[in-house]
């Protein structure tokens, strides 16, 4: 599916009593394709059953529902949603915070925020991206990169998402290389080095370690357990001797394995990091 | 004190596949839920499930946080797999696309009892077989 600036999408709501819920969502399920989300507000005795399908195309969707609902007397109201909508309803809660010691992110829209002296600040504005910085996965890379960052030295930000990362590595002045699989996340990296006054070596749209990046000193990667445990190995290569590799977005259920994945691509653990149920490890390579 | 409760959102997602677009965004955007945070940790939980559709059950608090459990796959997904469709029927009264056993509809209730608020297995049958009718499946 497209997510872009002008996408629009039709509502179809069904109002349904609890025990009922399954049923209406298969319904509107059958009806529009959609996937559905039920909500419940306290004090309010019915669900809202919701279902969403791109505008375009949405009429004759519309007289799937209604043949579909009515001879069970049921109705879903339509309601016509821009995506921004939901893409900045979000926003109105995102403040300025302390990400790390000394290290501020806040809100590309409150320019106005001061850190306290001594402190740095990273604005950020990660639309649709993963790293607003608020994720435990997020603070827990940042802590370990900030502790191994070195100014002029290589760091390659793997699966990007806002930017964050290489952000804070090139505001140490460090030589930085981005990539992420999803076009939002370039898009917004670009747009947060940009806002920041930074500059960045590269910022690609790149599965795995690209090829024209080259062997770093320290790589962030905060992404999945999945895909860290493929790129072990690409991970191992693409990092100069005693380089550091610093990996994030797993918890602790796949830590174990994860871990072993690393140790065999010939990485010995220097570093943990724990906070709930997620973990972050930094890695030398031999 | 206990925070107190915005609204309970009950989303169904992809296992280890969630994104922005709905049901996600919209469901979660208007309660100021970072839709992305939750999709990363979605995400994470449901890996192993992938090709699954696992619905999230989330709590969202007055202050913008929230926590949620996972679901078994909706009854709808459950019927459709059991009778070996793709998908429902879009005329369900007019145009039938399969049929599952009694049986089956009964290990379909009794998977899924905890999560249909039903009391007993006969009335938890009753919603597996309604849901099963109004997409168009036979059951019997």
């Amino acid at each position: 599916m497209r997510r872009g600036v002008a996408a629009r999408w039709r509502c179809f709501q069904v109002r349904t009593a609890p025990g009922d819920v399954e049923r209406a969502a298969a319904l509107l399920h059958a009806a529009t394709g959609a996937l559905t989300s039920a909500e419940a507000k306290p004090g309010n005795h019915d669900i809202i059953v919701s279902a969403y399908v791109p505008a375009r195309g949405a009429a004759q969707i519309a007289r799937r529902v209604s043949e579909i609902l009515e001879p069970l007397r049921m109705r879903a109201e339509q309601s016509d949603v821009a995506e921004e909508e939901w893409e900045r309803a979000w926003k109105r809660f995102y403040r300025p915070f302390k990400i790390a010691t000394k290290t501020y992110v806040a809100p590309n829209w409150e320019r106005g925020f001061r850190p306290p002296p001594g402190s740095n600040v990273l604005w950020l504005d990660p639309g649709m991206a993963f790293g607003t910085g608020l994720h435990d996965s997020t603070r827990l890379a940042m802590a370990l990169l900030l502790q191994h960052v070195r100014p002029k030295r290589v760091v390659l930000d793997l699966g990007c998402g806002s930017g964050i990362l290489g952000l804070a590595a090139a505001q140490c002045g460090a030589t930085v290389y981005s990539s992420d699989t999803d076009p939002i996340a370039v898009q917004a990296t670009k747009r947060n080095f940009e806002v920041n006054g930074l500059r960045a070596a590269a910022i690609l749209r790149a599965r795995g370690t690209p090829a024209s990046f080259p062997e770093a000193h320290l790589i962030a990667a905060n992404i999945t357990a999945a895909v860290l445990m493929r790129l072990a190995k690409p991970f191992a290569r693409k990092l100069r001797a005693r380089g550091i590799l610093v990996a994030s977005g797993f918890s602790q259920r796949s830590a174990g394995s994860l871990n072993e994945a690393f140790e065999h691509a010939g990485l010995r653990r220097v570093e943990s990091l724990a906070s709930g149920p997620w973990r972050a490890y930094a890695y030398r390579k031999a | 004190m206990a925070k107190k409760i915005m609204a309970t959102v009950t989303l169904q997602c992809p296992a280890g596949k969630a994104t922005p677009a709905p049901p996600v965004g919209p469901a979660l955007g208007q309660h100021g839920i970072n839709i992305m945070e939750f999709c990363k940790t979605y995400n994470e939980r449901t890996a192993s499930q992938a090709g699954q559709i696992i619905p999230a059950v989330i709590t969202i608090y007055e202050d913008r946080s929230f926590t949620f459990i996972l679901k078994t796959p909706p009854a709808s997904e459950l019927i459709k797999k059991a009778a070996g469709v793709e998908k429902g029927s879009g005329e369900p009264n007019r145009k039938k696309v399969g049929k599952i056993s009694l049986d089956k509809c009964r290990e379909i209730a009794q998977q899924k009892m905890n999560d249909l608020n039903a009391n007993d297995i006969d009335s938890a049958m009753k919603v597996v077989a309604g849901t099963a009718r109004s997409m168009g499946i036979e059951v019997g």
